[in-house]
């Protein structure tokens, strides 16, 4: 929280240059687990982030108690409990930059590594993503998938549902950031 | 600091997944049951690892592993290893420079809490240099940090890695490129725009050559050349993610992914590739890559491992799907290219081994009964195969394959050993051998039965190895081995010595001298023997119980497998050769081997490091001599000796002065109770074999002996105690003769002065002065006797004492004086002209008395012309003085008088009596003591 925090602070600091900060309007960021035994899905919309056009930087931040979907409530239960421990790592984040030096000014298509620092159940790694970039006069939407291998966040399987949760979940994400709007 | 066992494990045998890689072995580094995820690591001058983790700072070598620091949670990202000591980036912003017991901070800025340092190089004149991420590069100097950073056209302000390039020049990556900061400033950025493949650099190296080695996102490896602007992607097809760390040494490049582990390039072979074989495929990161002291490469990968890969030792346990864990037999040939056989077929491949290089399969039918055991090539380049039951097959340069068998004049079909020598061919068979030439096959030595090897000497004799019939000589068919034994291998060392071995023979020398064998009862001649081998000077015996070589010169004996950790390692008959290079090739059931052995290899001496000596629990940083003192003289000496690829291998021997020899595996001696000198601590320690020679590593030990007992003080000590004694005794020697002398003065005094008292002269003439005065003044007459009787009761009252007042001297003299004017009259005159104040000064008693008697015994006194005894005092002299007038009759004398007084007086003070006879006049210059003497 505390990097989130002064990440902000630190766009709010650049704004001297009257950058231009848009907000995400509208988000869907999904994983599906295909484990041999069983394969689940979930996903969430609520996600809130916010990125700024002159310096290309952003942060994301998904809260992990409004993922939907799984194949069981009690499913949906266990994820919150056991293995994302919601309670105490309320959110998953990801801030950092985007490296390849696009005017987001300018509409068109863009395929762009996002850097940064990717924290789920507390625990930090950095990633490069590679993400593409729809810009338009309205709107920036971002897509991506990318693979999360759950013990690198600290989060420990237990043996016997090895089969039914994968040690590598895969994630999407679709984002679409709009000027000066709210997250809902 | 405390020590715990580190848990070693080989990697690569335990893999499921083939692939070709430098033998790897891993360490756990886990102190107690904790599992730090190691993030960095380094190697120090001394060759120990030291590993940073989130939970703190270790130091290992590969044994034990000391915990440096506890960080309590707070990760290291960065390490530079500085001699012996290592700088360290701590999360929290704090830069730590640690020995091995204590770390002292650097610099904190609590800014590079929020920007990690990813990488730390120190300038050749010592200022640190920090590549932060989000902050540039700092460069930490005595009056504070100077950045560089975007502001001074730093590409970006995120930098991933940083190298130090010749001239003190810096190449950092960034993650907009490469840029090169040399005197504070950028002088030079490298990026897509200039031709770089990826702006995205995640780390940086420099290779020897001066290129910068970079490893970017997308695109592999690159190296520029920044003098020349030349760039060479070191893989246009990059297939193995983004390049998080690299390392070059020696044209290797070792290249640490995200996602696909280690892979390695080599340069001298055209890039050839080898990737570090994946536990079930899963995904591994490589970070913190560096190539040691030895040329391997570590690793940590973020959990509690770190991982060791060796390019000497290169293992091939699969190629193009050919198992190559079957090998039966193996060779060289004169192109370098190795021939393999195994159950699959007959193969070639180019010495370099890598995925890129194809096999050449020969086209040989391969029968699994009877499977090739023996190859060989000859000069002209034909390589002869020989099967056990089915013939040998000959494959000419140009490919083409000749089958021989019985038929074709062969002994037998079961051929166990092919040997050449120039245009001669060899086969061991079970009939005997069989040479085979141009002119075509000729059984030689049929009746020699089993024979398991053929060792041509000539071009028409040779030594045959057989089964229970020793070795046989074929010129001669004289057994040249001590015994009908069974021998299995035979190899020829130098230009003409032939060694042979068997089970349970030893190794045998059995020409050209008498035939000798040793080391019968060591592994692996109490096994099964597969082959005898020769590389680097030493003959190598590969069998079922283990490796050894063996140096003929020396006698040293090496367990190989321990050098090389390839214990589980079981190899096949006539599975070796020895490559174009010098390389060993061997095949063996985890694969085919490539040993590219040095001369340390053959050698079990390993060299030992001191690493810590704590005087009394404090360390100390000396080297080599070690200064103390008595009453610091309890030490604790820890060593280790480094030997990565089996370190728990190490056996350790140590010796206190000309002690015993005690052998540990505790890699510390405690020495306590050292008494003052000199000590030799003797250290070795070997791997593999026993020690050799008096190699020892020596460290010295001076303790001082305390003060007191340092020679000067000792000399000093006895020549004051030598001086006082002396002294001591002369004064008691002096006093006892002094004191003597004054008995013997006394006495001789007292005499004279009774001698004088009863002079009968004296008496003589008082008692005719007495008689006149009874005839002529009876009053007067009383008078005398009276006065008389004074005088004489005043001699017996001063002759005892020494010394008695001026006063009572005065006193006596008066008396003397007036008996005498009875008798003299005017004749005689007496002037005293001493002051009061000097009546209480000491004399000896009776000296004036004695003075003046002498002066009225000598000189002649007149009622005209009286004879005036003067007294006077100069200073603290009294003068006793009368006119010389003799009287022409001498008087009798004793001659004591004035003697004795010059002696008493010598004994009591330093100032003399003084007798002065000038002018007509007789001094006598008399000392006068002090009253309180």
């Amino acid at each position: 929280m505390r990097t989130i925090l002064l990440l902000f602070l630190m766009l709010g600091s650049q704004l001297v240059h009257a950058q231009e900060r848009w907000r995400v309007s509208r988000s869907q960021v999904a994983f599906v687990s295909d484990a041999p035994m069983e394969r689940i899905e979930a996903q969430n919309t609520r996600t809130s982030g916010i990125l700024e056009l002159g310096t290309r930087s952003f942060a994301i931040q998904i809260p992990m108690k409004e993922f939907e979907g799984f194949n069981a409530p009690l499913q949906r239960e266990h994820f919150n409990e056991n293995y994302m421990a919601t309670a105490t790592y309320p959110n998953a984040t990801f801030t950092g930059r985007i490296i390849e030096s696009v005017d987001l000014t300018v509409p068109g298509t863009y395929a762009v590594r996002a850097k940064g620092k990717l924290t789920i159940r507390g625990v930090e790694h950095e990633r490069i993503i590679p993400c593409k970039l729809v810009v338009a006069a309205d709107g920036i939407r971002v897509t991506s998938a990318f693979d999360i291998a759950v013990d690198e966040h600290g989060i420990r399987v237990p043996r016997v549902v090895q089969q039914k949760i994968a040690a590598v979940v895969a994630a999407k994400i679709d984002l679409l950031f709009e000027p000066g709007s709210a997250a809902p | 600091m405390n020590r715990w066992l580190a848990a070693l494990f080989v990697a690569c045998l335990m893999q499921p997944l083939l692939a070709q890689f430098p033998f790897m072995r891993s360490l756990e580094v886990r102190p107690g049951q904790q599992r730090p995820a190691i993030n960095c690591l380094v190697q120090d001058s001394l060759g120990l690892l030291w590993a940073g983790s989130d939970m703190g700072l270790y130091r290992t070598d590969g044994e034990f592993v000391d915990v440096v620091l506890r960080t309590e949670g707070v990760a290291v990202t960065a390490l530079h290893p500085v001699g012996r000591t290592v700088l360290a980036a701590l999360a929290n912003g704090v830069i730590l420079r640690c020995t091995s017991t204590r770390c002292d901070t650097v610099l904190f800025d609590p800014v590079l809490s929020e920007f990690p340092v990813r990488a730390m190089v120190p300038h050749t004149d010592g200022r640190i240099c920090l590549a932060t991420y989000g902050a540039g590069v700092w460069i930490v100097q005595p009056g504070g940090v100077n950045r560089i950073t975007t502001a001074e056209g730093l590409p970006d302000d995120h930098v991933n890695g940083m190298a130090l390039l010749t001239g003190d020049r810096l190449v950092v990556a960034t993650d907009q490129g490469l840029a090169i900061c040399s005197a504070g400033k950028v002088s030079e950025v490298f990026d897509e725009a200039r031709g770089a493949p990826d702006n995205l650099v995640l780390s940086v190296a420099v290779a020897e050559d001066g290129a910068v080695v970079a490893g970017t996102d997308r695109r592999g490896v690159f190296t520029w050349k920044p003098d020349q602007d030349k760039v060479t992607e070191l893989d246009t097809a990059w297939a193995y993610g983004p390049v998080s760390s690299v390392a070059c040494k020696d044209k290797l490049i070792w290249v640490g992914t995200a996602g696909h582990g280690t892979v390695l390039f080599d340069l001298k072979t055209h890039n050839t590739r080898y990737r570090e074989p994946l536990i079930d495929g899963q995904k591994a990161s490589t970070t913190s890559l560096f190539v040691d002291h030895d040329g391997a490469a570590w690793w940590c990968d973020g959990s509690e491992r770190i991982h060791r890969a060796d390019p000497a030792i290169l293992f091939v346990p699969e190629h193009e799907g050919v198992d190559l864990r079957t090998i039966t037999a193996i060779c060289a040939d004169p192109l370098g290219r190795i021939w393999f056989a195994t159950s699959e077929g007959l193969f070639h491949h180019a010495a370099a081994f890598s995925e890129e290089l194809r096999l050449t399969r020969v086209p040989i039918e391969v029968d699994v009964r009877a499977p090739i055991v023996s190859l060989a090539a000859a000069a002209d380049g034909t390589v002869w195969a020989a099967t056990f039951g089915n013939g040998v097959f000959a494959v000419d340069p140009s490919g083409k394959v000749n089958k021989y068998t019985t038929s074709d004049g062969l002994s037998n079909d079961n051929v166990l050993a092919v040997r050449t020598n120039g245009s001669a061919v060899w086969f061991a068979t079970l009939r005997g051998a069989t040479k085979w030439t141009v002119r075509g096959f000729e059984p030689v030595a049929s009746e020699a039965g089993f024979t398991f090897d053929v060792w041509p000497l000539s071009e028409n004799d040779a030594l045959l190895a057989t089964d229970g019939q020793g070795v046989l000589h074929t010129g001669t068919r004289a057994e040249v081995s001590a015994g009908p034994r069974t021998f299995y291998s035979l190899v020829g060392f130098g230009n003409n010595t032939v060694w042979a071995a068997g089970p349970g023979t030893g190794l045998c020398k059995v020409i050209p001298d008498e035939p000798s064998c040793i080391g019968a009862d060591r592994a692996p001649f109490d096994g099964d023997l597969y082959a005898l081998g020769t590389a680097l000077g030493r003959i190598i015996a590969f069998g079922s119980t283990g490796t050894v070589s063996m140096d003929p010169v020396t006698g040293v004996w090496t367990d190989l497998a321990s050098r090389f950790g390839l214990q589980d390692a079981q190899a096949q008959l006539n599975a070796i050769t020895l490559g174009s290079d010098g390389s060993i090739w061997y095949g063996c059931d985890k694969g085919l081997v490539r040993i590219k052995a040095e001369e340390h290899h053959l050698y079990p001496q390993v060299a030992v490091i001191i690493t810590d000596v704590l005087v009394e629990g404090e360390p100390t940083s000396a080297q080599g001599t070690i200064n103390t003192t008595h009453d610091h003289n309890d030490l604790l000496v820890r060593f280790t000796a480094l030997h990565y690829s089996d370190p728990g291998a190490v056996r350790f021997e140590y010796r206190v002065n000309d002690g015993p020899i005690q052998r540990t595996r505790d890699r510390e001696v405690a020495l306590s109770g050292l008494l003052p000198g000199t000590h030799r601590l003797r250290i070795r320690a070997f791997a593999g074999g026993q020690p050799h020679g008096d190699v020892w590593h020596v460290l010295t030990i001076l303790v001082a002996p305390p003060w007191w007992k340092s020679p000067w003080v000792i000399g000093g000590a006895v020549f004051v105690l030598v001086g006082v004694f002396f002294l001591v005794l002369r004064s008691r020697e002096r006093r006892i003769r002094y004191r003597d002398r004054m008995e013997q003065e006394k006495v001789r005094f007292q005499l004279e002065a009774l001698q004088s008292q009863v002079d009968p002269h004296f008496l003589f003439n008082s008692f005719n002065t007495l008689v006149d005065l009874i005839e002529t003044d009876a009053g007067k007459a009383v008078e005398h006797v009276d006065e008389l009787s004074t005088f004489f009761r005043n001699i017996l009252l001063v002759r005892d004492k020494d010394l008695i007042t001026l006063g009572e001297e005065f006193g006596l003299l008066h008396t003397y004086f007036g008996l005498e004017q009875r008798r003299f009259g005017k004749a005689i005159e007496l002037h005293i002209e001493v002051a009061d104040d000097k009546m209480n000064a000491r004399i000896v008693p009776l000296t004036l008395q004695l003075l003046v008697e002498n002066a009225l015994k000598h000189n002649v006194g007149l009622v005209d012309e009286p004879l005036s005894i003067g007294i006077d005092l100069e200073g603290d002299t009294l003068v006793v003085h009368n006119p010389i007038r003799l009287r022409t009759t001498p008087p009798r004398s004793t001659g004591f008088g004035l003697d004795s007084i010059v002696k008493r007086y010598a004994s009591l003070t330093t100032r003399t009596i003084r007798i002065d006879r000038s002018d007509g006049r007789f001094a006598v210059y008399i000392p006068l003591l002090p009253a309180t003497s």
